[in-house]
Parts: structure tokens; sequence; C-alpha cells
């Protein structure tokens, strides 16, 4: 792991030498973009969730970082920071190589390669294997879309209302006991947000959503007596820096 | 163009600027004292006020323009820049020739940016006529304010008899910091595209083109990743003529019955403009600072960094609105034509946005099934696809008809539709589809390339020896520009050897249009003139299409070949384009 | 020089009527000369090479006098001198006759007619059947280096218009004042 991150950043301090022209073509850009943040009801009680990145670097060598956790009733069900070596390899694709560390149900850490970028019809997609240290392979699929149902009447330029469907689906190839995760798909996230984006940095929506868990992983949970599914309603914002 | 500074002299220059690495040496010249004009600019930050709100700017000589450069054929003129910002600047003169240390693009021809409390002084030989103009070279500098005019008059007599004679200078300002700006494109795809097709235009073209069509277009753009009323990149602009907002009205007076000639410069970052002066003909005289054989219009599309001469003859003591609207149509620069202060003539409508077809996509021929959005203009983009691209010539059999003086009735002009297809013949003025339609008012003309011939003929200029190919790319998606898919730093260059007559063939793969700007020599470019090719310094490249220029390599040195849109040219679509000398220089 | 045919046929009458109405008295329509009538041109033509000479020097877009002037009664034969490298025109006419002309000659070139150097023809049937055609005699079309010449009597006093009526020309500035004073 710590053997990527090196090779992360030293692509990084290459990418920075830039020739002295008076272009900045080449200059370090950085973003940071709230996706979601957001509170509301769900049919386990109240639920708080937020999914935050951090891009810095090039056009071609970038560090990506990535936080994503939800809490029900005031208890952390998913806690979780990503960190990618991240690099373009085609117009619409984008690489991904670098660790995650879940701080809920148990401290994990996991290697991770993955790809992300926008699949024809302007889906986007993330998808990610890991290998946590407990040498178990799992993987994420996120798809998600941005449709632009109308513009403000009363200005062709003015804000846009959008609605957002986005499904997660996790699975693992093995089982995690201290997880409690099983073998086959593990748990999912079906969601439709509907966007009110005044700029890129003040969008607040109001969004639905079911999560699940799935297959044997569902079974285990339900013998102990836990809820396998939930659906919510929250409101919250989107925003951008 | 008349009497150009000999080739030795330039040479010297270059060899002298290189070895000293201090411009201000110029071994073998006059005193500064014998120069015939001195101007001292300063480059500061400042607030300037648009319609009564106040923004930042950076400006040259204090104002936005900075102060109109006049000066004559022949005559040396000695600018000396001082940088009173915190960062290096510098100052281009575009469209002229000279000298490359002379020409101001940090990083090339040994030019260094200036530094900030440093002055640099540019002394060169005017060796040309007409209208350009100076801006910052260096990054996120100009869009901020540093751009004025230069109106250079010729030795000999001009081809025009005017009582007046007027500066338009487009621009576009945006509050936001230029930094901030590509910023936001660097980091959101469409972060400022707000014309983006929504469901209710889907069920309206539903309801016109049936479910079918309409699937089918949403299909074709779904299947590209692309958005087809992307045709500007930045929005939230203030949209100026000479510094001052639609609100400000910049009015230039005029007494009924004489002829005006206004200098149009797109000084802009990002915005070409379609111009009218509603119920006033214009004849176009010059483009590009060159004169051309006038052409009888009543509207042009000016791209970022070109330039145009028109005379208009108001004969009724009543005002008229320049009006300029960017293709994006987000707002408008305006001004006033009239006998007094204070009169205005009516806005005209505004005109609706195009939506990008296939066509433009560079899919003219095996994109018509996907293209399939059926609406009233499609018959006719067929036509429009024909004539993709200002050339190169050949492909296209009926640009040389489309002379001059085509008469506003388009109907009548069997040829107009087939060399570029602005005429109303066949656009649908309230639903424009294709980059070209510029929503022209039905019995009215639009300048097409092909109607720019230049005064000057070269009846026995030589064939080009090679084709330089040149293809317009980038990937949207990661606001990442380039040509041949390099972005600046990263590519080789353009080589040619002084004396090489070269065909640069433009070959745009983007759905955006470019206006690629050569520093130090005219392009000829390719738009079926004969051997009147018009001379530009700009050509702009429409979507998905090719344009071609020929060159004479005559002007040794580092050239920058750009789009002239800045955050463009800021995201790496830009390269060297160098003339090597024939032979080596003798330093002496 | 290009030869003209003398007194020719009308030219595409009806644009030229159709924005004169307003300044020509409507007895004046029905005339068949294409760039005005012999009362709109304040006289008539004359034998060719008749007349006190009266030289124009024509360049890039200019006459090289802004304002001639002759008495009703004389016999004048212009001598137009084409000192440019484009084509040019000598005419004369009531301003708005030779407004209403211009699109005309814009359709000539569009029909390559004329070219920015060259005269091709001078008359042309088009595919519909309508004839153009540019042998007015209050005209004469000259090609760069060339000299045309017009002679023509004044009877009437009055101030009419030179214009060059090429393409872009007139509008570049390419005009003068023809002032008969009365006898």
């Amino acid at each position: 792991m710590r053997t990527l991150l090196l090779a992360a950043a030293a692509g990084l301090s290459f990418a920075a030498v830039t020739p002295a022209l008076a272009h900045n073509h080449n200059a370090i850009n950085s973003v940071v973009r709230l996706n979601n943040f957001d509170y509301g009801g769900s049919s386990q009680g109240d639920r708080l969730s937020w999914d935050l990145d951090a891009l810095i670097g090039t056009y071609d060598h970038r560090l990506l970082f990535r936080t994503e956790g939800e809490q029900i009733r005031g208890q952390t069900e998913k806690a979780e920071i990503q960190l990618f070596y991240n690099r373009p390899i085609s117009e619409f694709w984008d690489v991904n190589v670098g660790w995650r560390r879940d701080f809920f149900r148990t401290n994990r850490n996991y290697g991770a390669v993955g790809f992300r970028g926008i699949a024809p019809y302007f889906v986007e997609v993330e998808a990610t294997a890991y290998v946590s240290e407990e040498g178990v392979l799992s993987g994420r699929l996120e798809l998600s879309a941005d449709l632009l149902v109308a513009r403000s009447i009363f200005n062709d330029n003015g804000p846009g209302l959008y609605l957002k469907p986005a499904i997660e689906l996790n699975a693992s190839a093995g089982s995690d006991r201290e997880l409690e995760i099983r073998r086959g798909l593990t748990d999912m996230d079906l969601s439709l947000q509907l966007r009110y984006e005044f700029t890129p940095q003040i969008a607040p929506y109001v969004q639905v959503g079911w999560e699940r868990q799935l297959g044997e992983t569902a079974n285990v949970a339900r013998a102990s007596g836990e809820r396998i599914s939930n659906s919510y309603a929250v409101i919250g914002i989107r925003s951008l820096f | 163009m008349t009497s150009p500074l000999s080739r030795r002299d330039s040479l010297k220059l270059v060899a002298a600027a290189g070895m000293a690495g201090v411009v201000t040496v110029y071994p073998g010249r006059q005193s500064f004292a014998n120069a015939h004009r001195v101007q001292d600019l300063a480059v500061e930050a400042t607030r300037i006020t648009v319609d009564g709100t106040q923004t930042n700017a950076l400006t040259i000589g204090g104002t936005v323009p900075g102060p109109l450069l006049h000066w004559r054929e022949g005559e040396e003129v000695v600018i000396r820049v001082t940088n009173r910002l915190s960062e290096p600047t510098s100052i281009h003169w575009h469209g002229l020739l000279l000298a490359g240390v002379m020409d101001g693009a940090p990083g090339f021809n040994g030019y260094e940016a200036i530094q900030p409390g440093q002055t640099y002084t540019y002394r060169f030989q005017i060796r040309q006529a007409g209208t350009y103009w100076y801006h910052s070279h260096s990054a996120a500098q100009e869009q901020a304010g540093m751009y004025g005019a230069i109106v250079i008059e010729p030795a000999r007599p001009e081809p025009v008899r005017v009582t007046r004679d007027y500066v338009v200078l487009l621009s576009d300002h945006s509050p936001e910091a230029p930094n901030a700006i590509f910023r936001n494109l660097r980091n959101r795809e469409g972060y400022y595209n707000r014309g983006q097709r929504t469901f209710v235009d889907f069920m309206r073209d539903v309801r016109r083109n049936g479910w079918g069509a309409t699937m089918a277009d949403r299909k074709a753009w779904g299947e590209m990743r692309m958005d087809p009323t992307d045709l500007a990149d930045v929005t939230g602009y203030s949209f100026l003529v000479n510094g001052r907002g639609p609100q400000d009205n910049k009015t230039f007076l005029f007494t009924p019955g004489e002829r005006v000639r206004l200098r149009f410069i797109n000084a802009s970052a990002m915005s070409i403009y379609d111009v009218a002066i509603p119920d006033l003909r214009m004849t176009v005289i010059s483009a590009d600072g060159l004169p051309v054989m006038p052409v009888p219009v009543d509207e042009f599309r000016i791209g970022v960094g070109e330039t145009y001469d028109v005379v208009v003859n108001p004969t009724e003591a009543r005002a008229f609105t320049i009006m300029s609207e960017p293709l994006d149509r987000s707002g408008y620069a305006r001004a006033t034509l009239a006998p007094r202060e204070g009169m205005e003539a009516p806005i005209p409508p505004r005109r609706p946005r195009t939506v990008l077809t296939m066509a433009d996509m560079g899919m003219a021929h095996g994109g018509m099934a996907m293209g399939g959005s059926g609406m009233a203009g499609m018959d006719h983009s067929g036509m429009a696809m024909g004539g993709v691209g200002t050339g190169p010539a050949a492909a296209n059999p009926h640009a040389g008809h489309a002379m001059p003086g085509a008469p506003a009735p388009a109907a009548a002009d069997p040829h107009a539709g087939h060399a570029m297809p602005s005429t109303s013949a066949m656009a649908d003025p309230n639903n424009p589809l294709g980059w070209e339609q510029a929503g022209t008012p039905a019995g009215k003309r639009a300048l097409r390339y092909a109607d720019l011939r230049s005064t000057r003929a070269r009846p026995n200029a030589p064939q080009p020896s090679r084709d330089i190919i040149l293809r317009l790319t980038g990937q949207m998606g990661r606001y990442s520009w380039s040509l041949n898919d390099r972005r600046f730093g990263m590519e080789e260059g353009i080589r040619v050897r002084e004396g090489d007559r070269v065909r640069i063939r433009f070959m745009n793969e983007t759905m955006m249009a470019h206006p690629m700007h050569l520093h130090g020599m005219f392009m000829e470019m390719e738009n079926g003139a004969g051997d009147r090719l018009p001379y530009k310094h700009v050509v702009l490249v429409r979507p998905g299409a090719e344009a071609s220029v020929l060159l004479t390599a005559d002007e040794v040195g580092d050239w920058p070949l750009h789009c002239h849109l800045l955050y463009h040219m800021e995201a790496g679509m830009m390269t060297r384009f160098i003339v090597e000398p024939a032979r080596v220089a003798s330093a002496g | 020089m290009i030869k003209l045919p003398h007194l020719a046929a009308l030219t595409l009458l009806a644009a030229v009527a159709a924005t004169s109405t307003v300044l020509v008295p409507s007895s004046a329509l029905a005339s068949p000369e294409g760039h005005g009538n012999n009362a709109q041109l304040l006289g008539q033509p004359a034998a060719r090479g008749t007349g006190r000479v009266v030289r124009i020097e024509m360049t890039e877009n200019a006459y090289s006098v802004p304002r001639i002037q002759v008495r009703a009664g004389e016999t004048i034969r212009f001598v137009a001198v084409n000192r440019g490298q484009f084509l040019h025109e000598f005419s004369f006419a009531p301003a708005a006759v030779a407004a209403a002309h211009r699109p005309q000659m814009a359709q000539m070139f569009e029909h390559g007619m004329i070219t920015p150097e060259r005269v091709v023809s001078l008359t042309m049937t088009m595919p519909d059947g309508t004839r153009m055609d540019h042998t007015a005699p209050n005209t004469v079309l000259v090609e760069p280096g060339k000299t045309g010449e017009i002679s023509w009597r004044f009877t009437r006093a009055g101030t009419i218009e030179i214009a060059c009526n090429v393409p872009g020309h007139y509008e570049s500035g390419m005009a003068a004042e023809l002032v008969v004073t009365p006898r």
C-alpha cells in the first residue's frame, strides 16, 4: 500500500515540473466536491449521509480522496475513506489505484483498483475492486445519470432542475465475519434525487432511496434479528469548492 | 504589407536579442529619439465599471480597453511597457509583422515575460496598414481587460473615403477571476453550459418530430457523450463595446449622408459574435487588417481575434443599434450609431441559440441517419454539409461564384446555399440547427468566408510543397484541448524552412469552433477565391469541419500557433510554428 | 476600352422605377434608359468623340475630383481613365436612380458578367428569360489601365451624382457630384 502511495506522489511531482512559460496548461488544479450531504427520515429512524471527494493534480496525474458514510439514529452504519492515484486512460475513462479504509464495523484496510468515467448516454460509472488485508476480494459498482428536467422558466440561462437516478451494488468473493459479509452480492442502494441547481456551488435536493442487504449477507443479518432493508427520504445539498 | 522590413533585419534582431537576452539591444539602428512615436504604457490592476457595476480588471494604460494606438505605415514605433502587477506580464501585437522578439509571446522567439517592476521597450517598424489590436499573452491576463486597438494609417491613399472612422472593439468581461473560471471549467464539464436540452425540450421535439426521430437524435448524442447545445464554454459574461456595457450604450456619432468606417475587433476571451446593424447595410472592406474586395452584407460572424472593417452610409437622421450577439445568445454587446448623443434605436429581437447537428460533429455523410432530428432545417443541412469547412477550395466547386455583392433575395441566388450556409435561404431563423445557422432574418445576407477576396492578387503563387495536418482535438470532459492530441509543452512543434510554401490543414475533430491564430505571418485562407485568397491571422474553423490555409514562411522565428479561445489556449491548444533560416544568419 | 452600343435597351426597368417613384414624375417611368431617363440625366447623348473634354481618373475607390461643374447647353466629353487595379464605372444619374441600379450590378457580378477586373459580357439572358444589360449611354465600365468615354449634351440645370456601382465601390466612397449650372 505504501508503495502505491509513493508511486502516486512521484507521478505528481514529475508532472508538476512545467516549462517556464506563461501558460499554466499543466498547472496543478484542485477541487472539492460535496456530492451528497443530507439528513432525513428512514424506516429505521433518522438518517444522515455524506459523500465528499477531492481531486488534486494535473491533467495526467491526480490524487483522489473520497469519503462516504451513513448514520442511522446516530449510529454509524458506514464510514470509509479512499485515496487513489488517478490517471486518465481515454477520453471518458480514468483509472484509480489506491487504498480504502473502513472505520465501521471494524477498521479494515483494502488495496483498490478501479475505473471511473462516463459511459454512453451520459451514465456515470465507478467500478472498483478491493482486496482487504484479510485477503477477501470484493467489488463495488456505482451508476448514476444526471437528467436535466427543466431550466428556469424566467431565464434560459437560469437555474436547472435535475433528476438523478443512482444505483450502488456491492459484492464479495469471500466472507468476512467481522464485517458480517458473506460471499455473493452483499448490498445495494437505489435512489432518486431531484435537485435544484441555483449554481454548481448551491444545489439543494430532495432524495428518496431504498437500501437493502442481499444474498447470504442478508440471510445472516435477518437471522441475527437485524432489519435488512431501509427506505429513506432526505433533504440535502450538493456543492463544489 | 507593402514595405516589409527586410528579412536580414529581422534575422539580425532575432540573433541579437537571442544572444544578449536583453531586448533593448538594437544594433545598427537609430536612437530612440529618432523614432516617430514613443508610447509609455503601464500595466496595472484596477477596478472598472460596466453598466454601473464595479469589477476587478487588469489594464494597459489604466483603461479597458487600453488606449487606441494610432500609427502610420512605415514609421518606427517605440513602446515602453512597465509592469505594475505582482506577476509577470507581456504585450503581444496581434496581427503585426515584426521581429519575433518584439512579438511579445513569452517563451517564444527569445522573448521573456516582463517581470514586476520592470520596463520592457518594444521597438519595431510598421510594415502594414489596417486594424489590429494588442493584448497580454500571459495566462489569465488578457481576459481581465488587457487589450486595446491598433489603427495603422496606410502610406498610400486608402481605398475608401470616409468622414468618420471608429473602432468597435468587442469583448467579454466576467466578474469572476480568470483563474477561477479556468478552474471551474476543469472541474466540471459543462459548468457554464446552461443551455443543455431539457426534458421539456425533449417533449417539444417529440411533438414536432415524432418519437422516433427525437429518440434517434438523443441516442446519437448520447452515444457520443456530447451535448449539442455546447456553443460556448463560459457564460456569465458582460459583452462590451469599447469597454462599455449594453446599458452604457457606447454611441458613435454621424451626420446623415456621411460614410462611416467601423473597425470591428473581437478582443473577447471566448465569445464569437453575430454582428448586425438592423436597417443599415454594411460593406466589408477589410478582414484581419488587410483590404478585401468590398462585400455588401447585412451581418457577419466574427471569431475571437478577427477584425473586420466595414463602411456604412446612414442617410436618415435616426439611431441604429449595432448589435453583437454571442453564439450562445447569453447576452449581447450593444452600441448605437446616432446623429446625437442620447439617441437610441430598438434592440432587435434576441436570436435563438442554435442546436448543433451531426454535421457539426464531422459526421456529415455517415451521420445523416443518426442525426435524423428531422426538423424543418434538416432538408437543408445536406447542403450545409456539402460546404463544410472553408476549404480546400477544390472541394467546393461553387465557392468561386460566391462573389461580393450578392443581393438580398437569397432565393434568387442559386449559389449562395452551397458556399456557406449562413444565408437566409436555408435557415429557419426561429429554429436554427447547426453551427452555421446565425438566425439571419429572411432576405438578409450574412458574410461568408467565401466572399473574402484579397485586393492583392497572387497570380503566380507557387504550389505548396507539402501539407501540414493540424487536427484540432480535445476532451471536453477534462477540459483538455490540444493539437494532434498533444497539449502544448508535450508537442514537438511544426518546423518549416524559410521560404517554404506550405498548406496547413486544420481538421476540427471537436464540436466547438476554434479561431486558429498564427503569430508573425499572414495565412492565405483557401476559400475558393482563386488567386485572391484573403490574408488572415485568425481562421475560424467550424465544428467537425476542415479549413486550410497556404503560407509562405518568410518570417524566421518561433511563432505561436494557437486557438484564440483563451481557455482553450490555456488548456494546451497551442504549438510552435518554427521557421528556420534558409542559411545561418551571420551575427554581424 | 470597352465598346458600348449606343442607346441600348431597357435594363431591368422595374427595379429602377420602383425606387424612383417618389422622386420622378410618373411620366418618366416609361422611359427606356436603364440608368435613368434623359430628363433625370439633364440632357441627352451626343455624338461620340464630341464636346469639351473633362478628364477623370479612377482609382481604388475614388474619382480624382469630388465635383464636376458644367453649364447647361454644353456638350461634354467625359474621359474616364482607370488608374487603379480593378474595374471601375463612370456613370452619372440622380442618386436614387444609381442606388436602384446597384443591386443589378451586384447580380451581374454574381453571374460573372463582370469580375473584379474585367468585363466579360455586357448582356446576358438569364435562364428564366430575363435579360441583364449594362449598355446604357450614361455609363461606361473601364478596365484597369484603360480609358472610357461618354459624350453628353446637357440641356437643363441640376445636380446629380457620378458613381461607380461596381459592388462595394460606391459604398467605399467612389462618388462625385455633377453640377449643371443654368446657361
